[in-house]
Formats: structure tokens, C-alpha cells, sequence
């Protein structure tokens, strides 16, 4: 019935809980609500524990269900009593002196009382607004909260009884697919403006067919290319007529949704006129829905990787297309001459429904079509695979491209900052990851870059030859200096990397531990001379650099009409993703080069990789001067996209983001760069009311990784150099 | 070096090392700038004898709070060869206990009638606190990943110390909290009734010597100096302490087996000294040190915020410190702390540079010592083979 640690785990959880409650989380995530009307972050987090907290009680006894039963119930009691302490303490006497963000804390945060708010608040809705001073005073007459508060106890624990039943495999795929479900939910608002929901079913069924068509095709490249395109181009076709008669439009889909669909639009709207051709937008629908449909026939034959990453980037579009639906849904819609009433909360309790089956779904299916890919690839001839290879690479190149007219402001900033750290992940990781040094003051080499990019494309003493440009008449003839964003980011690149190699040398010589410390000393103290007013004509002090110019494209010479400022977030992107390509291009080069065996050496083993010849002090010295100038070009790029940079945005916690995205990603591999700082940076972004614990758990997921998986989530494959040598032999 | 060459590089070998890599040439030549700048600057008046005893004085007390941090450096590092990122954390759990307590005890009114135990209780209280914070770090942080690559527990240190931060940002608010006003007056036979004086606009009477937050005027040898008292407790507190750990280290068992498990963990093992308890009894000393030292440091007046990262920058610094002492050099670390303290507080205005950069002189001077004696002025206790 019990086991040794039926009270140990439940306490462990109770103490991480109880720290987190004091620290404020519930009081912070009860006013962000997953499920409008229905569901608070509060109590999915409360549950998650209280959850977590059962599982681990009740897995030892698996298979018996009383015991299993007896050991989740006791999982989540001793963490909920707990709790129930805490508010009865926090009522008697006033901790908020000690917690400061320990505020009105009581049951109906913990469960946000919303839980069971059935017939339009009736019901419970009392429960809400229980004033637990007045349970104090007036002792067993509303102990609803808590009564409350232990039911929710009792329904996680039911809900673990049957969840620790299934398989290993389903359980991993249902927690995750609720966790995503959840966070879709939670980033809705801003994610609900990319794509319409005919836009997405759309693009998604015609890259199924396309998938699923292939697999009755012989495994000739070109074969599957031109029958998936055609397929692609007669759903096209079909939907041209259909939307031109008017089909779609009578029958709601179209009109029932706040916003228009924008690649159904295509079909009947307008011309693309360029010069004197005028193109009719249709043709450019019947394009995409071809090139999607060749697409979903290739993939089927692919790589492991890039099979998975395209299947769920194609489900990942029609979830954004069932996010726009629920916040776009009109009030009342008649479906088959039904009428019908949506309230925006049952449209959400619905949708999230629906994303989470699909993730569950997506989740058992796509492996086991994984593996059916993968046996077709490796059966190809190998000059197939390298096209095969350079079509997806193409491919994804132009979804890339196009991406951000559909993404918004909003959502391009948040990629230009996940290209960001992109960019310095992929510098860092030479250090960290390949020569295996410790560089904790990153953001010194960044500030560096920005910085120089400041100082030269803008007047100031340096550029105006000693002169103060507020005293000059006309500033910007007499400083000769100032130059344009293109002539400066390769003097900021050479500038980091010199500056870095410079602080190299004297710790390089040195075990890596005091790296590490004097590159934290160095980040920081780069960060006290850009405010330091010692320097104020230079780098401005507290105020910082403004009004940086933006990048221009200017190619007025060839043509009028060919001149672009990029100054906002849909077209700095381009220069972001130009960065991009070229840090990863440039890393991925010198990773499989001699230089990158030889940092892979020097990181397994210093001692046998001098004894063979590799000399330490230059190779060290090289990986600081590569990771630093890519912190440089991201500087560079950084203060050319906000056009104003300042100190504070130079602080330790860019180092510590750049460190825990390559070592959570995994040390050493460009996608896991990517994939890390998504999770990292892009999906903080996404859920900003939880900024407060960010780096918290930064700090949680550091130490986890390292006692659980010190590769990461995406380790590098391990070199092949074996398999080579046999390919160039036989 | 001076094993090769003829009898000519043998006779001037002191200066290959000029020759040999460029930066020891660069290093020098900034040192040999430094010297003429701050020469320059007591040659032409600019900084005068009385700045420099006054700045000698605060360099020192805080210098020695250095040097307790910079021993629990030195005590982990010496044992498992590791820094131990997380010290300054540690540093900072003492020093919000330490604030807590004393706040109990002014609410209750223990602190004004018992001033002196009121003190000993806070700074115990923050000692305590640390030892808590230190030995659960070690358990839950470091312990699994004793024979882990050298990146692996560099990485968990820095995890584990800015999740303490976060932690305790977002227990106790992200509002820096201050010590409240103590006054502890001593040598009350001295002074024979109040006697009330006006310093700096402000009215300061007295009955005896305030030694927390009192600020004198002593006319000595013709300079008037302003000196505070709490200085010299400071400084000779953790004097006291940092005599108590030798005798500790020298004359105890514990301490003896703790220098065992530092020369050879396995070897000890055999002669029956448990490794895990040495390595947990290391982890205490150092944080007992690093609490106290936290409680000196918010005792000062003018000093004492106390915020989740304050315990950053002690950290580096006495890390610094212990470098300069030869990490792993139990002295060293006690020498390292004063001379960077010292250095700290006189070196920006002897340069002519704003109070804003003294962080920028204390690493400046951590990058000389390592280009011209990377293993300190003591040495390091461990060879580089050992490691």
C-alpha cells in the first residue's frame, strides 16, 4: 500500500510549493486566464504541482489501483493542507512585511473560484469573493474555500489515477500536448492575427494530400515533385471557381470570420502590377497552393529532422488558423440554417479542446510516419538526397522570406529577437560548445558591437574629429567621420573580436574557471563604462546613443524605384535573417574544418590535444576572437533595429540568456541554438505577464539540465568521420 | 624558464618574459602609466596625505570583508577545485537574515536596551542563514556532479546562484531594505555627561563613543581626519574570525582532515576520513565566514542595501582577492582581501577617476595579477597538475 517514499516525494513538492506561493505566483498568475471565464493560470499551475506532486507519489504502485489510488491522494493532500496553512496564517497575522509580493492570498486565488462557475456565475460564484476575515472571526460558516479548494485537490488526484494507467508513450504525449495547449491558449492574444481559419485548413489539406498522394507514387524525385505541384494546382483551381461563384462566401466561411482570409483573398482579388505586366493575383494563389502541394509529396521522403520539423510546422499552421477562429468568432453565426449563439468563452473551451487532440494526434502519428520517411530516403540514390535536400532548403528559404507579411509587427519583433540571440547563441556555442571555454560576460562583446555601431554613424567627438558636434554649425557636413550602417558593421565585427582576443590572452593561459569569472568581471564592467560618466561624450553615459540611423538599401542606380529603409520590425527582419544564415553558414563551416577538430580536441582533452600538435593558446584565442565577433555583429544588428541603445539593455542577464539557450538547446549544435532560443526568448515573449519568473526558472532549468541531460534537448550528432573516409574509399 | 638558454639569457632571464610575449610588455608599460598618474597626482597636490589614511582606513574594513568571502572561496576551491559561483549568494542569504533579525529585535525593543547581544544575535542569525543556503547548494547542486566534466558543476554554480537570486527577489521584493539605525556607545566612563557637537549639520550628542554609526573628527599630526569607528570594528572582527578559522584548520581534527581530503580525496578516504561530511564541514566554514562577513557588511552605515543581487559584485571581488592570494592559499585569500579592499578605496581618486569606476581598478588590477603571477603573490597551495 505504501512505499518509502509516500511521505518524502509529497514533502519535496510541498516545500517547492510553499516557496512559490510565498514568493506571490498564485496572486501573480490569477489575473492571466487560459480559458476565458473558466480557468485561471493560478489553478493550472496549482494543478500542475499539486499533479506533479501525485504522479510521483502514486508511479511506484503502478498497476494497483488502490494503492495508487491511497498514495495520489496523499500526493496531493499534504501540498494542499499546506497551502490551506499558509492562507490561514496569512490571515492571522500580516507576512507581507517579510513576502512583499505576498498579496490577499486565499482559497479562491488558489483555485480561482472559477473552476466550477457553471450556469453563467450562479452556482458558486459566491466563493469568488469569500472574505476570509470573516471566516476568522465567525468560525464554520464558509468553509466553501477551502471545501473548494480540497475538491480540486481530489479531482487532480482522480484525473492522475487515470492518467498513470496509460502507456508510457501516451502519457508523455498527453502531458505535453496539455502543457502546449496551455500555452497556446495563454499566447493567444497574440497570436491569433498570422493566419484565418480558411487560410489554414486550406494550406494544411493541400499539403496533406500532397503527403499523402506520394505514397502510392514510385520514389523518382522529379515524379513526386511534378504530381504533388499539380495536385496543389487543381485544388487551386477548383477553389478559384468555387470562391469566384461565390460558394464559400453563401456558405459562411467566409463571412463569418472578423477578418478575411488573406491567400484565399488571392483567388479573387486585384492584379500584381509590376512595370507594365499585370498580373492577375490568382495565378500567384494557384503558385503557392502548387508549391505546397509539391512540398507535402516530398516531404514524405525525407530525413528524419526535416520531416518531423515541416509535419509540425504544417500543424502548427492550423493550430494559428483554430486560434483565430475562437477570438474572431461572430456573436451569432447560422451554420445549416441553424442559428446559433457563441460566447467567446465556450468558442474557447471548445477550440482548446480541439488543439489539444490534434497535438495528441500529430504526437503519436508523426513518429511512426517518421520512420516510413526515413526508410524511403535512405533507399535513394545519394544525388537524389542532396536535391531532394536543396529543394526543402529552398523551400523553406522562401518561407522564410515571405513570412513576414502574414506575421505583423508584433509577432516579426518577436522573431528579429529570437534571430537575435540566434546569432550570438551560434557565437557563444563556438566557445562553449565546441572549445568547451566559459565565457560569462557575452554581453561585453554585444555592447561593444552596438556600441561602435553607435559611436560611428553617429556625430560625436570621434567622428567629427575631436570637435563636440553640438557646438558645430552644420554637424553633419563637418563630421566626415559618420558613416553609413553598412560601412560600420565590419569595423564593429573586427572591433569585438580584437577586443576579446585582447582578454583572452592574459586568462587563456589559465585553467578555465578563471575565465569564466574575469569574462563575468569584463561583461560587467563594460556595462559600468558605458554609464559612467567619465565617457559621456563618447558613449553618452546613462542616456545612451539615440536616433541611430537605419539601414538603407540604395540601389537607386539601377532602378527608381529600388530604395528600402529598414526601419521597422517586418523589415529589419531581413537583416536579421541575413545574419542569421550567415553566422550559422560561417559556424557550420568551421565547425566541420580542421579548426573545429581542433576545438573539439581541446574541449575532450587539453593535455592529448597538444600532445598532437594542436597549439592551445591559438586555438583558445581563435574561438574567443569567432564567438566575439558574432556578439559583435549582433550588436551591430541590435542597434541599427532599435535605433537607440542604452545601458541597461547591456546587462549580465544577456549573458545568462545567450549561456542557458545553447546549453538547454544543447552545447555544440546550430538547432539547438534555434530551437533554444525559441524556447527561451521567443516563448517569454509570447507569455510576457510571466516575465517575473523567466529567469528564475532559467536559473531552475540550468541546474535541472545539468543533473538530468548535460547535452541539452538537441545534442550534436557526433562526427561521421568514419562513415566518410568509407564513402571516399569505396 | 630559467632552465634554458646560455649563461647570458640565464643572467638577465627576469626580462624574457617582457621579451617573450607581448602582453607582459603591455601590462607593464600600463602599469608603469598607472605609477606616473597617480605619482603625478600626489607630486602636484591633487591627493592629499589625509584622503589617503582616511581611504586607507575604510580600504581596509572593507577589505576584510573581502577576505572572509574571498576564504569561502578559497576553502571550496582547494578542496574540489571548483569556484563556487554561488558564494555570493550565500553572502547575500546572511545578509537578509541578518536584516530580519535585527528588525525583530528592534520591533521588540531588544536592540535598544541590549545593543551588543542584539549584534552577536544578528550576526549569528546570518551565519546560520548562510550555512542553511550553503549546505542545501552542496547537497542539491554540487554533490551529484562531483565526477562530472570540469563545464558541468562551472555551469550548475552559475544556475544555482541566479536562481537564488530570483528566489530571493521574488520572496522578499525586489525593494533594497536598509539596517535600521543602531547606536552602540562604548568607553561611556570617558566622557562624563552629553556632550553635543554639530558635523556636517548634524547634532550629535554623545555619551561615550558610537561605534556603529558615529563619524569623528581626530586631529592627528597636524591632519584632520574623519574617521569612523565602525572601521576598526569591522576590521578587527574579522580579524578575529579569520584567526579563529587558522587555529580551526591547524590545530582541530576536522581541520586536519579537511587538508587531507584538499591533498588527495581518495587517500584520505582510505585513512578513514569521510570525504562527503570534510567536503559539508568546508561548505559551512565558508558560508560561517561569508554570513558574518554579510552582517559587517549591512552594519555599516551608508553601506547596507540589502537587495538579491548585492551579493554579486563582493563575489567577484573576492574572488579577485582570493586570485591575488593564490586560490586555494588559506592566507593568500586573508592578504588578497585587504590588498584589494585597500586598492579599491584608494585607487580611482590617487588616478583622478570618478568613485563610479572603482569596479573597473579592482578587475583592472585582477587582469595584471593574472598576466604577471597567475598563481597569486602566495602561490597557489596546488600545483596545476594536481587539477
Amino acid at each position: 500500500m505504501f512505499h518509502k517514499n509516500t511521505l518524502r516525494y509529497p514533502f519535496y513538492v510541498t516545500v517547492v510549493i510553499v516557496i512559490l506561493t510565498l514568493t506571490g505566483i498564485f496572486s501573480t498568475f490569477e489575473s492571466r486566464e487560459v480559458l476565458e471565464d473558466y480557468l485561471t493560470l493560478a489553478t493550472v499551475t496549482l494543478g500542475l504541482m499539486i499533479g506533479v506532486s501525485a504522479y510521483v507519489t502514486a508511479l511506484p504502485m503502478r498497476g494497483r489501483l488502490i494503492a495508487v489510488s491511497v498514495n495520489s491522494l496523499i500526493g496531493v493532500l499534504i501540498p494542499t493542507l499546506a497551502l490551506i496553512l499558509i492562507v490561514v496564517l496569512d490571515t492571522r497575522t500580516d507576512l507581507t512585511f517579510v513576502f512583499q509580493r505576498l498579496k490577499d492570498l486565499n482559497p479562491g486565488t488558489l483555485t480561482s473560484g472559477k473552476i466550477v462557475y457553471l450556469d453563467g456565475g450562479g452556482l458558486l460564484s459566491p466563493l469568488r469573493d469569500l472574505n476570509f476575515a470573516d471566516w476568522i472571526t465567525v468560525p464554520g460558516v464558509q468553509l466553501q474555500g477551502f471545501a473548494l479548494l480540497l475538491l480540486f485537490a481530489v479531482v487532480v488526484a482522480g484525473f492522475v489515477i487515470v492518467y498513470i494507467h496509460f502507456s508510457r508513450q501516451w502519457r508523455t504525449i498527453i502531458f505535453i500536448s496539455l502543457l502546449l495547449t496551455v500555452v497556446l491558449s495563454l499566447a493567444s492574444g497574440q497570436l491569433d492575427r498570422i493566419l484565418t481559419l480558411p487560410d489554414a485548413v486550406m494550406l494544411f489539406t493541400v499539403f496533406a494530400l500532397g503527403y499523402f498522394v506520394a505514397f502510392y507514387l514510385p520514389e523518382s524525385l522529379w515524379l513526386r515533385t511534378i504530381s504533388g505541384f499539380s495536385l496543389g494546382m487543381i485544388s487551386a483551381g477548383a477553389l478559384v471557381l468555387l470562391v469566384n461563384n461565390g460558394a464559400l462566401d453563401a456558405g459562411g466561411v467566409l463571412r463569418g470570420i472578423g477578418s478575411v482570409p488573406r491567400i484565399l483573398q488571392m483567388s479573387i482579388n486585384g492584379d500584381f502590377i509590376v512595370g507594365d505586366l499585370s498580373i492577375p493575383l490568382s495565378v500567384f494563389f494557384i503558385l503557392i497552393l502548387g508549391v505546397i502541394g509539391a512540398f507535402g509529396a516530398l516531404i514524405n521522403r525525407a530525413p528524419r529532422s526535416v520531416h518531423d520539423a515541416s509535419l509540425y510546422f504544417a500543424l502548427g499552421l492550423l493550430l494559428l488558423g483554430i486560434l483565430q477562429w475562437g477570438d474572431r468568432f461572430r456573436v451569432n453565426d447560422t451554420i445549416l440554417g441553424v442559428e446559433i449563439i457563441w460566447n467567446r468563452p465556450e468558442v474557447g473551451i471548445l477550440r482548446a479542446i480541439i488543439i489539444f487532440f490534434l497535438l495528441c494526434m500529430a504526437m503519436w502519428i508523426v513518429p511512426r510516419l517518421s520512420i516510413r520517411a526515413e526508410k524511403t530516403f535512405l533507399r535513394v540514390v545519394p544525388v537524389q538526397r542532396h536535391q531532394t535536400q536543396f529543394i526543402f532548403f529552398a523551400i523553406s528559404m522562401l518561407v522564410l522570406l515571405i513570412a513576414p507579411q502574414f506575421m505583423g509587427l508584433y509577432i516579426s519583433n518577436v522573431f528579429n529577437l529570437i534571430a537575435l540571440y540566434t546569432i550570438m547563441g551560434i557565437g557563444l556555442n563556438v566557445m562553449v560548445g565546441y572549445a568547451g571555454l566559459l565565457d560569462l560576460g557575452y554581453v561585453a562583446s554585444f555592447a561593444i558591437g552596438a556600441y561602435t555601431l553607435g559611436i560611428l554613424t553617429k556625430p560625436n567627438i570621434l567622428t567629427c574629429g575631436g570637435a563636440d558636434p553640438a557646438t558645430l554649425e552644420n554637424a553633419l557636413q563637418t563630421c566626415t567621420g559618420v558613416m553609413t550602417f553598412w560601412q560600420a558593421w565590419p569595423i564593429c565585427v573586427v572591433f569585438s573580436a580584437v577586443t576579446g582576443m585582447l582578454l583572452g590572452v592574459p586568462v587563456l593561459r589559465l585553467r578555465g574557471d578563471y575565465l569564466a569569472i574575469v569574462t563575468l568581471g569584463f561583461g560587467e564592467i563594460t556595462n559600468r563604462i558605458i554609464k559612467a560618466d567619465d565617457f559621456k561624450p563618447l558613449f553618452g553615459a546613462a542616456s545612451g546613443i539615440t536616433r541611430i540611423p537605419s539601414p538603407v538599401i540604395d540601389l537607386t542606380r539601377f532602378d527608381e524605384g529600388w530604395y528600402a529603409q529598414l526601419n521597422n520590425s517586418t523589415s529589419i527582419y531581413y537583416l536579421f535573417l541575413f545574419s542569421v544564415l550567415f553566422a550559422a553558414f560561417v559556424v557550420y563551416r568551421l565547425a566541420n574544418s580542421r579548426i573545429g577538430r581542433a576545438w573539439r580536441a581541446v574541449k575532450a582533452d587539453e593535455n592529448v590535444a597538444q600532445a598532437m600538435g594542436i597549439h592551445l593558446v591559438n586555438t583558445k584565442l581563435l574561438a574567443f576572437g569567432v564567438s566575439s565577433a558574432f556578439a559583435g555583429l549582433g550588436g551591430a544588428v541590435f542597434g541599427a533595429s532599435v535605433q537607440g541603445i542604452f545601458p541597461d539593455s547591456f546587462t549580465i542577464l544577456v549573458s545568462i540568456n545567450v549561456l542557458s539557450l545553447i546549453i538547454i538547446g544543447g552545447m555544440g549544435s546550430i538547432p539547438g541554438v534555434v530551437l533554444g532560443s525559441m524556447i527561451l526568448i521567443g516563448l517569454p515573449e509570447l507569455l510576457r505577464e510571466l516575465d517575473d519568473y523567466r529567469l528564475l526558472s532559467f536559473g531552475v532549468l540550468l541546474v535541472v539540465v545539468m543533473l538530468i541531460k548535460p547535452e541539452g534537448i538537441l545534442p550534436p550528432s557526433p562526427p561521421k568521420l568514419a562513415e566518410k573516409e568509407q564513402v571516399i574509399h569505396g | 624558464m630559467a632552465s634554458e638558454g646560455s649563461t647570458v639569457t640565464r643572467r638577465y632571464n627576469y626580462l624574457l618574459p617582457l621579451l617573450r610575449s607581448p602582453m607582459y610588455t603591455i601590462g607593464a608599460a600600463f602599469l608603469v602609466f598607472l605609477v606616473v598618474v597617480a605619482a603625478s597626482n600626489v607630486l602636484t597636490g591633487e591627493y592629499t596625505p589625509e584622503q589617503f589614511i582616511q581611504q586607507l582606513i575604510f580600504g581596509l574594513s572593507q577589505g576584510s570583508i573581502y577576505s572572509l568571502i574571498a576564504l569561502g572561496y578559497t576553502l571550496v576551491y582547494g578542496i574540489l577545485f571548483m569556484i563556487n559561483f554561488a558564494h555570493g549568494e550565500v553572502f547575500m542569504a546572511g545578509a537578509y537574515m541578518g536584516f530580519f533579525t535585527i528588525y525583530g529585535f528592534q520591533q521588540s525593543g531588544f536592540l535598544q536596551e541590549h545593543t551588543f547581544l542584539a549584534l552577536l544575535g544578528t550576526l549569528i542569525a546570518g551565519m546560520l542563514a548562510s550555512v542553511v543556503v550553503a549546505v542545501l547548494l552542496e547537497r542539491i547542486a554540487y554533490r551529484p556532479l562531483r565526477n562530472a566534466p570540469r563545464l558541468v558543476p562551472l555551469i550548475t554554480a552559475i544556475g544555482a546562484s541566479i536562481t537564488l537570486q530570483e528566489l530571493f527577489k521574488l520572496l522578499f521584493g525586489a525593494s533594497a531594505r536598509r539596517f535600521p539605525d543602531i547606536k552602540l556607545y562604548v568607553f561611556q566612563s570617558l566622557f562624563e555627561g552629553a556632550s553635543c557637537e554639530t558635523l556636517r549639520g548634524e547634532t550629535i550628542c554623545r555619551d561615550g563613543i558610537d561605534i556603529v554609526s558615529g563619524i569623528y573628527t581626530i586631529n592627528l599630526l597636524g591632519m584632520e581626519l574623519t574617521i569612523r569607528p565602525i572601521s576598526f570594528v569591522v576590521f578587527f572582527v574579522s580579524l578575529a574570525i579569520m584567526i579563529a578559522l587558522w587555529f580551526f584548520i591547524q590545530r582541530t581534527k576536522t581541520g586536519r582532515a579537511m587538508r587531507a581530503v584538499a591533498e588527495d580525496k581518495n587517500t584520505a578516504a582510505l585513512m578513514g576520513i569521510n570525504v562527503d561530511r570534510t567536503i559539508v564541514t568546508t561548505f559551512v566554514l565558508g558560508a560561517l565566514l561569508a554570513g558574518a562577513g554579510a552582517v559587517l557588511f549591512s552594519m555599516i552605515p551608508g553601506n547596507g542595501q540589502i537587495e538579491s543581487r548585492m551579493g554579486f559584485f563582493p563575489g567577484i571581488k573576492a574572488f579577485t582577492a582570493a586570485v591575488i592570494g593564490g586560490i586555494g592559499n588559506v592566507p593568500g585569500a586573508m592578504f588578497g582581501g585587504l590588498f584589494l579592499g585597500v586598492a579599491e578605496s584608494v585607487g580611482p581618486s590617487i588616478l583622478g577617476l570618478s568613485n563610479q569606476l572603482k569596479d573597473v581598478v579592482s578587475f583592472g588590477l585582477l587582469v595584471l595579477v593574472l598576466i604577471f603571477r597567475p598563481t597569486g603573490f602566495f602561490g597557489e597551495v596546488l600545483s596545476e597538475e594536481k587539477v
